[in-house]
């Protein structure tokens, strides 16, 4: 009762703290034009372009297209290995979502104090989310390949009946694809909680012990909700991230063994650059954004009216 | 006894430890990535997780002076994209963010939801028709068409992140300068933009890491050749040198550190990028 009371207070006053611009602010178009001459020349006209070569045959290799209609869509659509490369795609964008939420934030709970121990605690944390996919992917070669790091460790500790081409079968590479986007995730989803963390007053935590919570109780009745808009935030970040994985598979595995780990946008970029047709990867790319817009809008809704509700 | 009172303050002893165990164990892959780069080839194979004995600085001056070596002039590459990229996303997002935070009106929420399409849209998706438009306008192969592509793909996210800034910065502070008779450009200029330098860190951080990060793009647009940037230098030395891990493992340490030292000279303005993300929803 008092902790949803003072809640409410603080956001009444930093509400009362806003204000509106006044209506005087449309002479400043001219600032918005030379940003939305290259997002549009660059950005809409290649996206509507797009869109448009979906529904031809057009090939880099000739100039000359034809309408084919829905055709590019009907065939993905039934296309055993198409639909195989959007389930993995989907499976790791939905595993990474709770693996990386859940892990992360059991992390950033734990690294949430001060201390020089902690500060380089969370640097190591923090590398790989500025490390390029391509260097995470190598590394991780070097340690799952053959004759990698894992195998000789495992065969050192005489646990050599667990070694095994970890990238060589089609289960076992499509996990490490998992495992190795989710370990370049962590460190972003740490940093959002932390910094979520950091939000939650002192005071609420206080009153919460007084009330007679436990570390437990307090961290579900105080520190949850408050971490509503670090949740949103992760949730978005991670379904896009996830959806959009390309450097990882391209560089670790080649997207094999035989295409068990290519996504969806390893795919557009082979099925347009590799073999030229151009109209069915764009009807790959407009699914692809289709997806991630849909994920985007639905999740951010449903997040954002929790995050309303608290 | 730990409880809630305590937070911040001093860590009992088995939160530290828990704490080292857990980044122990994730830290694996940097400590195998760093101790790699100081080690021969047959080591590398023989004792991979073992720390460098003999310790050899032989990969990393194979990277750094090796004649087959494109490690410079794949740096210059990146610096020469990277750099006008993010100036060029900081101005165009800063203005375009300035409108965006102060206007209202139907016509700027419409301009937004444009704009907020441009922060979901995968760059596969525009890759295709892109090249075809830059090979049509002559820029296919060149820095200046990779370097227009990666300002108007960030466009979106820095507008969005100063509009959130703008937003807080006092409207009398601008009605005080349009009442001395500045004009908007001025008042911009000179009100605006010195408030806005903690922003441009924190984008200039998040463009700067995925700019130099980014293999697809250049490879895509740039080509492989003397084009190649220190990121699509690893890709393909992969598949060059795919059995001299020493120089490999040398050639990563060396593309990572510049972006490293830029992530972490300005990490708190990431983080308190994040934070107001975080915040604000």
């Amino acid at each position: 009762m008092t902790l949803s009371t003072s809640a409410s207070a603080v956001s009444r006053a930093s509400a009362r703290g806003r204000r509106k611009p006044r209506p005087l602010a449309t002479w400043r178009f001219p600032f918005a034009i030379p940003g939305f001459v290259f997002y549009g020349g660059l950005v809409l006209v290649p996206l509507v372009l797009s869109f448009f070569y979906s529904f031809t045959d057009r090939s880099l290799l000739r100039p000359d297209a034809s309408f084919v209609g829905f055709d590019n869509y009907l065939r993905l659509l039934s296309d055993p290995s198409f639909l195989g490369t959007f389930g993995f795609t989907s499976v790791l964008t939905v595993v990474n979502l709770v693996l990386v939420n859940a892990v992360g934030l059991m992390v950033a709970v734990l690294l949430d104090k001060v201390g020089r121990v902690f500060f380089a605690v969370r640097m190591a944390f923090f590398v790989p989310v500025a490390l390029s996919g391509v260097i995470v992917a190598f590394i991780w070669s070097r340690i799952l390949t053959d004759n990698g790091v894992l195998n000789s460790t495992l065969r050192a500790l005489g646990l050599g009946d667990l070694a095994q081409s970890w990238l060589g079968t089609s289960f076992t590479a499509q996990a490490s694809v998992v495992v190795v986007t989710a370990w370049q995730a962590l460190g972003l989803c740490i940093v959002v909680y932390l910094a979520g963390l950091q939000t939650v007053p002192r005071e609420l935590l206080d009153s919460a012990r007084i009330d007679g919570c436990g570390p437990v109780g307090s961290f579900a009745n105080v520190t949850w909700p408050l971490l509503a808009p670090s949740l949103t935030i992760n949730a978005t970040l991670l379904l896009i991230n996830g959806f959009k994985t390309y450097d990882i598979p391209v560089v670790m595995t080649g997207t094999g063994p035989g295409g068990a780990t290519s996504t969806v946008a390893t795919e557009v970029i082979r099925v347009g650059f590799s073999l030229n047709r151009v109209g069915l990867a764009s009807a790959m790319a407009i699914i692809m954004l289709a997806v991630v817009a849909f994920i985007t809008v639905v999740i951010v809704g449903l997040l954002q009216r929790r995050e309303v509700s608290n | 006894m730990t409880n809630v009172l305590t937070r911040r303050r001093r860590p009992g002893i088995a939160r530290v430890v828990i704490a080292l165990v857990v980044s122990a164990i994730f830290a694996i892959p940097l400590y195998i990535a760093l101790v790699n780069v100081f080690k021969t080839n047959d080591q590398i194979l023989l004792a991979p997780t073992a720390l460098p004995a003999p310790f050899t600085l032989d990969n990393l001056i194979a990277v750094a002076t090796g004649p087959r070596s494109h490690f410079w002039r794949n740096l210059g590459n990146s610096l020469i994209i990277v750099l006008p990229s993010m100036a060029g996303t900081v101005v165009l997002g800063s203005t375009v963010g300035y409108y965006l935070g102060r206007a209202t009106g139907a016509g700027a929420r419409l301009l937004q939801a444009i704009l907020l399409l441009g922060l979901m849209l995968p760059f596969q998706v525009l890759l295709l028709p892109l090249s075809i438009i830059l090979r049509t306008i002559g820029l296919q192969g060149s820095y200046v068409g990779l370097i227009l592509f990666n300002i108007a793909f960030y466009v979106p996210f820095a507008a969005f992140v100063y509009a959130r800034f703008v937003k807080t910065v006092p409207f009398e502070l601008e009605e005080a300068a349009a009442l001395d008779g500045a004009r908007p450009l001025r008042t911009f200029v000179q009100i605006v933009v010195p408030l806005l330098r903690p922003t441009t860190a924190s984008v200039m951080i998040f463009v700067g890491v995925w700019i130099w990060n980014d293999f697809l793009n250049p490879l895509v647009i740039l080509g492989p050749g003397d084009g190649a940037t220190v990121t699509t230098g690893i890709y393909l030395a992969i598949g060059q040198y795919n059995t001299d891990f020493g120089t490999m493992f040398a050639l990563t340490l060396l593309a990572a550190l510049p972006i490293l030292a830029f992530f972490f000279a300005l990490q708190d303005r990431f983080v308190a990028g994040l934070a107001s993300g975080a915040t604000k929803g």
